[in-house]
């Protein structure tokens, strides 16, 4: 009798946990995720500025999913740990910085959570897609231009990584289509457009710019750092 | 003979550089002007990350359209008109100060600035890419919810939250589209009716394109005092 009893307050207890711990999972879109930031959409991209200081996200119950093909660059990198909604926690580590990543969610949303377990902040620029299909841009070609390499070109999009060193420049590339440029290392540069006065800028990590389609420009490392960019343009 | 080719090498120069130079001088549209940087646009404002390091100029560029600017950094500036033999006296921008100007109701203003301090100047505008207001109406934001009215005129309607750790700002709506800008870096929850509560952390100098229609609390859940400017578009 005593057995029955337990065993009944037991699957009482089951049962009176089970909506708690359901309602624990919280799943919401990555554009409204803890520590996921929209900085800015248009009518092609919305970006996030994904910054998590460390301990953030540490025992979280909210999943957030990634439904839309996404781009991203990680300008900060520390130890982080995470979980699969429905998942074992996942081994922790440390991603590369200036990595440059890009998933087709759209077939496959994944929906998972993160959590900074490391001593620094974790930071990653995602760019999400907001048009369904590629086909809309041709991005342009910097094949042999110094100081560019390409990292990707897949269905949606095409990707350099713009390395200079202090007095080194980049011969005049034209942007075919639009996209965006994000910082991994800053720095001083100068632009030069034929037709315009030389432009100075300077930049920080994890600073980000839209670029439209259209401009021819060279590009000069006037500071005394090596400059690390990643440029995207979008087809 | 040597001398004669040298020179017409030289006039040669001058004449292909002049268009340029001429341009440099003139002013350039304040979108192309030097250390003024696009990040985004949408069909309502282009957003512009100013940031001059100490010792360099932003070359003459010229203001035509509606703008708000906000100071995130302490520096010290000189300024000069287009025209002007000498730049006016060096002068102190405070921190988190914001303007409005209507470029639009004014003849063009073309002027270059210096940073002539030892700290960046670093200022995050925005400019109007619709001509007249009348497209939307500000929310109002009532005394005791925390916010401070620092502005408003015919485009904008902008306030200043400051919020010292483990304190709360009561709900708002925000009724129109708008920016929100970082003065004091920090950690805080926002609270939206219906939706998780949901952790940020904010740095200075950084912006977010917010859009209409949300109802948020806002709590500092960190350790510092956080500050930042919000403003709503007519």
């Amino acid at each position: 009798m005593r057995l029955i009893v337990t065993a009944s307050l037991a699957a009482l207890a089951c049962a009176l946990a089970q909506p708690a711990a359901a309602q624990e999972s919280v799943v919401v879109p990555v554009e409204k995720a803890p520590y996921h930031m929209p900085i800015f959409k248009n009518d092609l991209a919305m970006l996030l500025n994904v910054y998590l200081p460390p301990g953030a996200g540490k025992g979280a119950s909210i999943y957030h999913t990634h439904s839309r093909d996404q781009l991203s660059v990680l300008v900060q990198a520390t130890k982080m740990g995470g979980q699969d909604l429905g998942g074992q926690p996942r081994e922790e580590r440390v991603g590369t910085r200036g990595n440059a990543n890009y998933t087709a969610f759209s077939k496959k949303p994944m929906t998972h959570r993160g959590e900074n377990v490391g001593t620094t902040p974790f930071q990653n620029i995602v760019v999400a897609l907001l048009y369904p299909e590629p086909g809309r841009f041709s991005p342009g070609l910097r094949a042999n231009i110094t100081g560019y390499t390409q990292l990707l070109d897949n269905e949606r999009v095409r990707a350099w990584r713009l390395v200079l060193a202090p007095g080194q420049t980049a011969a005049a590339i034209t942007q075919s289509a639009p996209g965006l440029r994000v910082v991994v290392d800053g720095g001083d540069l100068v632009e030069s457009l034929p037709g315009q006065p030389d432009r100075g800028m300077h930049m920080r990590l994890g600073d980000f710019f839209w670029q439209d389609a259209g401009t021819t420009r060279a590009v000069r490392n006037s500071g005394t750092t090596t400059l690390n960019l990643v440029e995207f343009e979008l087809k | 003979m040597k001398h004669l080719f040298s020179a017409s090498l030289a006039a040669l120069a001058c004449a292909l550089a002049q268009p340029v130079f001429a341009q440099e001088e003139r002013g350039v549209p304040i979108l192309q002007a030097p250390y003024h940087l696009p990040v985004f646009k949408n069909e309502y404002v282009t957003l512009l990350n100013v940031y001059v390091p100490p010792g360099r100029n932003t070359g003459y560029h010229t203001h035509t359209t509606d703008s708000v600017s906000v100071n995130v950094e302490e520096a010290e500036t000189t300024n000069q008109n287009l025209g002007d033999a000498q730049p006016g006296p060096a002068r102190r921008s405070r921190r988190g100060e914001p303007s409005f100007t209507a470029y639009s109701k004014q003849p063009a203003r073309t002027h270059k600035a210096s940073n002539v301090g030892t700290t960046p100047f670093h200022n995050v505008s925005f400019i109007f890419a619709y001509p007249t207001p009348g497209r939307f109406t500000p929310g109002t934001r009532a005394e005791g919810s925390g916010y401070k009215q620092i502005m408003d005129n015919e485009r904008v309607r902008g306030w200043r939250l400051t919020l010292d750790p483990g304190q709360s700002a009561a709900p708002i709506t925000q009724a129109a589209p708008g920016l929100r800008i970082m003065l004091d870096a920090g950690e805080i929850v926002e609270m939206v009716p219906g939706h998780p509560d949901r952790g940020m952390f904010m740095k200075v100098g950084e912006f977010y394109w917010q859009d209409a229609g949300v109802t948020r609390a806002v709590r500092n859940t960190g350790s510092t005092r956080v500050e930042f400017l919000e403003f709503e578009l007519k």
